[in-house]
């Protein structure tokens, strides 16, 4: 008798079998971190029965979340810089955020030594979770605390060649230690948004900040001749109705490219906008992120990017020196600011540099990593000698004279219906030839970029070199 | 122990498991029997165990009631299937109390009242088990009254669809006298002997090709058609598809053709992309399945808590009364698969995975063990139709395809779930039993032909001396 039939069927259902097995398999191993970290899983009780939650360190060894007991025996999660990391750290009560959240799973896992896990578990004691080490630094993220002064905004200090965040500030803070207890109050206060991380979730209009991007696209079209443009400036440029001015209305006169990037001039960028390609502007911006995921396992907001070919001339003008409907994220320019130094690389922004178990045994060590080329390296060296030159003679010369040189780019990104205020923005990276570390800084209706996102830059960056 | 428990469920699942592989490779079950007695004693001790953590973790002295009263009837299940049909399969016997103990340890923790409910239904199931291996040697005097089974198992899905009740947007269930039990499980049971007794009536096959009469395939395909056509209707689409998937697959048999195969296949994906255009809740489960988190307070509401279960419980499980299972909708039904993920860890789940999957297979060995076409038909049917609904559920419980709310087979709460798999693996054990007795009867006919008598062996090498043995039917190749 033949069976050829049945062997296929046996063959079939013994193919979905497996797979079904091996996909089971696949996402117990694989992606059930990712699952089990989202906000929505209130499973997270559950570990914390079995496991005590492990402890979050600094780059210097200081301890920036641990658990404690308080004065009534009960246990609770202490953070013993208070507001000072109270965004990057985040808290892990009350859905959680920051690192909490990002290593909730690692956290909440226990790789003690086999035998004394089973041990605990025979005995009904908890067993203790992993830690984690950050590459924070808490002299620049006091820096950067102190920097902002009492501006609302973000601060971000990034190393330049590894990606790694070294300090990230938002401002107004809350003390992650009572978040719980007053968390009807700070939840609510939609004023000032307390717990929004601004760094990675707060989204600004870019302004001249994004002048960086007009300029990359402009040398891109104009690969040979990019050197030989010209304008004069006016102090204000009109094009079908609509008219662009310089910033509190100086003229600026006759510029090259080299001085209109420099000046901040937003004539002379208009002008420059209004030549481009509107297609492969919108994939310019789409290869540097715009819209898109970031590199990062903290919460962000997706920075957001609209122009096309048939959007009209009004905002094609906008677009080209950062006002209209974009929307940048303080991290996002940092990743940006970070390819620029990194000849053109993108790294993934990372915090955590490496995960033990409670007594320290290595259990995985988290190395920078490429994430995306956005430029070419010659087109980031290009952009980094006009970065130079914006803080020798331009909008950032008071960082010009220093011990240290800095590349960078100033913005001061109009918002609401009344003119003349504006969020100063600074964003920069130190000794550009071999670089060291990215600073953005965001300070809202702090004016201009040079009156105080400068300032607080240089602050930041006095610190990293030890002069303040 | 309470506290390393979820390790030892663990070792002895996994333990039970390999056994039901290393059986395909004894010659016989004497071989074997030794490692049946040790299957035995892992699944009582999984199962004491089980009762155990849960005793003392809630303090509840009814449990170690409910516990003895299981025990016993597991085990009179066992040593009366040994001495009542000594021929069945000694697996499928095991792999059956296997699974109703790890569903007797889950529902326990889940839900106190549905775990007795469980307990009294299964009771029942094993008392069908028991009888009906005795009946089905009278199937002779049924075989060809087989549109009975269809036209009867029609009228019964008409009935549902006039006065059924709707549960979650589809009409599936029907109550009579009190009893509320889902119709289509048992109309499966009915369409499989029904499709059978069709595709071999010998009445109806060309003498001199062996090939089915087309009108007896065209009616055939039409009776199908109109169950599929009528569970569309009660927009239960996973009961529909498993029809199609069942009448396919007993087509092929029948047929030997692989064209059936192909074309069923691509009806099957035509219809589905059909289903998706025409109904919004295909729509749904199609999106929850992609990305359940996008809609998590709605659509991928449940995939998501059964994942976030899975997830959390990772390898080894929270332990029992360690996690939340409770939080997964239709944890009882359709998700007790992630509840045990959940507690006993994701290896005992994939050993559930693995012990069905030695079901199918078992299932699948005896149909190719079987010579009558007709009864090797009947256990393919059911042998696709546990393979395939085990793989609807576990597949969209994991995310592995859409769910389609359909139960998993002895583990699920459900009394006509638990009931119709009973009576499908004891259908199974009966055809097994009748097929030996057969070849008891011709014993001289075996000796002559040298036939080692050997059950287990997979491979096709004795194929060719059978083939004078069924040339009359071998049609359509």
């Amino acid at each position: 008798m033949r069976k050829n039939e049945l062997w296929t069927i046996v063959y079939i259902f013994l193919a979905v079998f497996l797979s079904m097995a091996g996909y089971f398999v696949y996402s117990v191993q694989f992606s059930a971190k990712s699952v089990v970290n989202d906000s929505h899983n209130t499973r997270k009780k559950d570990l914390e029965k079995q496991v005590i939650r492990g402890t979050i360190y600094a780059a210097d060894g200081s301890v920036l979340a641990q658990e404690a007991l308080a004065g009534d025996g009960s246990e609770v999660r202490n953070y013993p810089y208070g507001p000072l990391f109270a965004h990057v750290v985040g808290y892990s009560v009350m859905g959680s955020a920051g690192i909490e959240r990002a290593a909730d799973v690692d956290l909440l896992t226990s790789d003690a030594p086999v035998s004394e896990k089973l041990q605990k578990e025979m005995a009904g004691v908890r067993n203790t979770g992993d830690d984690i080490y950050t590459s924070l630094r808490p002299d620049l993220q006091e820096a950067c605390y102190r920097a902002m002064g009492s501006f609302n905004g973000a601060a971000v200090v990034m190393e330049a060649k590894t990606g790694r965040i070294l300090a990230m500030v938002s401002k107004p803070d809350f003390d992650p230690n009572t978040v719980s207890e007053n968390w009807a109050e700070i939840s609510s206060d939609s004023e000032n948004s307390p717990l929004v991380n601004r760094a990675a979730q707060g989204l600004y209009p870019p302004g001249s900040i994004f002048k960086i991007v007009t300029l990359h696209e402009y040398m891109r079209e104009h690969p040979s001749d990019y050197s030989a443009y010209t304008y004069d400036c006016t102090g204000k440029i009109t094009v079908d109705g609509s008219t662009i001015e310089c910033y509190h209305g100086s003229v600026h006169g006759h510029e090259d490219l080299l001085s209109s990037f420099a000046d901040s001039c937003n004539t002379s960028f208009t002008n420059i906008g209004l030549m481009l390609d509107i297609p492969k502007l919108s994939d310019t911006a789409d290869r540097m992120l715009f819209g898109r995921v970031l590199p990062t396992d903290l919460s962000y907001s997706r920075s957001k990017f609209s122009l096309s070919s048939v959007s009209d001339t009004k905002t094609v003008m906008q677009t080209s020196i950062g006002q209209g409907s974009t929307l940048v994220t303080p991290l996002h320019i940092a990743l940006i600011t970070q390819a620029v130094a990194n000849r053109g690389c993108m790294m993934r922004a990372q915090e955590i540099v490496k995960k033990t178990n409670y007594q320290g045994v290595l259990l995985k060590e988290y190395r920078p990593e490429e994430y995306k080329r956005i430029m070419s390296e010659q087109e980031a060296l290009v952009m980094t000698e006009y970065m130079k030159q914006v803080c020798k003679t331009g909008t950032g010369k008071k960082l010009a004279g220093l011990s240290y040189t800095v590349a960078g780019k100033t913005g001061s990104a109009e918002f609401g219906k009344v003119k003349g205020q504006s969020h100063s923005w600074f964003t920069g990276f130190s000794n550009p030839d071999d670089p060291d570390i990215v600073v953005t800084v965001i300070m809202e209706n702090g004016g201009s970029g040079s009156e105080s996102a400068v300032p607080a830059a240089r602050y930041i960056f006095d610190r990293y070199y030890g002069l303040n | 122990m309470v506290g390393l428990s979820r390790y030892f469920i663990a070792v002895f699942v996994i333990f039970y498991t390999f056994h039901c592989f290393a059986v395909f490779s004894y010659k016989d079950d004497e071989e074997g029997g030794v490692f049946y007695i040790f299957q035995i004693v892992l699944m009582v001790m999984t199962h004491i165990l089980g009762f155990y953590v849960l005793y003392s973790r809630s303090g509840d002295g009814t449990l170690i009631l409910l516990c003895v009263l299981e025990e016993l009837l597991l085990f009179s299940m066992l040593v009366l299937y040994r001495l009542l049909y000594p021929y069945a399969s000694r697996l499928i016997t095991n792999n059956i109390c296997m699974l109703l103990a790890v569903s007797f340890v889950m529902l326990a923790r889940l839900s106190y009242t549905r775990a007795w409910k469980q307990f009294a239904i299964a009771a029942v199931g094993a008392a069908l088990a028991l009888l009906i291996p005795y009946f089905i040697q009278r199937i002779e005097l049924i075989r060809y009254y087989y549109w009975f089974a269809g036209i009867g198992g029609l009228v019964v899905l008409l009935v549902m669809m006039t006065i059924g009740t709707v549960t979650n947007g589809s009409k599936i269930s029907l109550t009579v006298l009190g009893v509320t039990f889902l119709p289509s499980e048992f109309v499966r049971v009915m369409f499989i002997f029904f499709t059978a007794g069709m595709l071999t009536d010998p009445r109806h096959r060309n003498k001199d090709t062996g090939r089915i009469e087309m009108p007896q395939l065209l009616s055939c395909a039409i009776i199908a058609a109109a169950h599929v056509g009528i569970l569309a209707m009660c927009k239960d689409l996973g009961s529909a598809l498993m029809f199609c998937v069942v009448f396919v697959f007993m087509l092929y048999t029948a047929t030997r053709a692989p064209v059936v195969l192909i074309g069923g296949f691509g009806g099957m994906a035509a219809a589905s992309v059909m289903g998706y255009k025409l109904f919004a809740h295909v729509r749904n489960r199609v999106s929850a399945w992609i990305d359940p988190f996008a809609d998590i307070e709605g659509a991928g509401y449940q995939v998501a808590q059964s994942l976030f279960a899975i997830g959390t419980g990772s390898w080894f499980g929270m332990g029992l009364m360690g996690g939340s299972p409770k939080a997964i909708p239709e944890v009882v039904k359709d998700f007790i698969f992630a509840a045990i993920s959940e507690e006993m860890g994701a290896l005992t789940a994939l050993c559930i995975i693995l012990i069905s999957l030695s079901n199918f297979l078992m299932f699948m060995n005896i149909s190719m063990a079987i010579k009558d076409l007709f009864l090797r038909l009947m256990a393919v049917g059911l042998a696709v139709n546990y393979g395939f609904q085990v793989i609807l559920t576990i597949g969209g419980v994991t995310k592995f395809i859409p769910l389609t709310g359909i139960t998993l087979p002895l583990v699920s709460y459900g009394g006509s779930s638990v009931l119709v798999t009973f009576i499908c693996f004891s259908l199974i054990q009966g055809l097994y039993v009748l097929e030996r007795s057969y070849e008891r009867d011709n014993e001289e006919y075996y000796e002559e032909t040298d036939y080692d008598n050997d059950r287990y062996d997979y491979g096709g090498e004795d194929e060719e001396e059978y083939d004078d043995y069924d040339d009359e039917y071998d049609g359509g190749d």
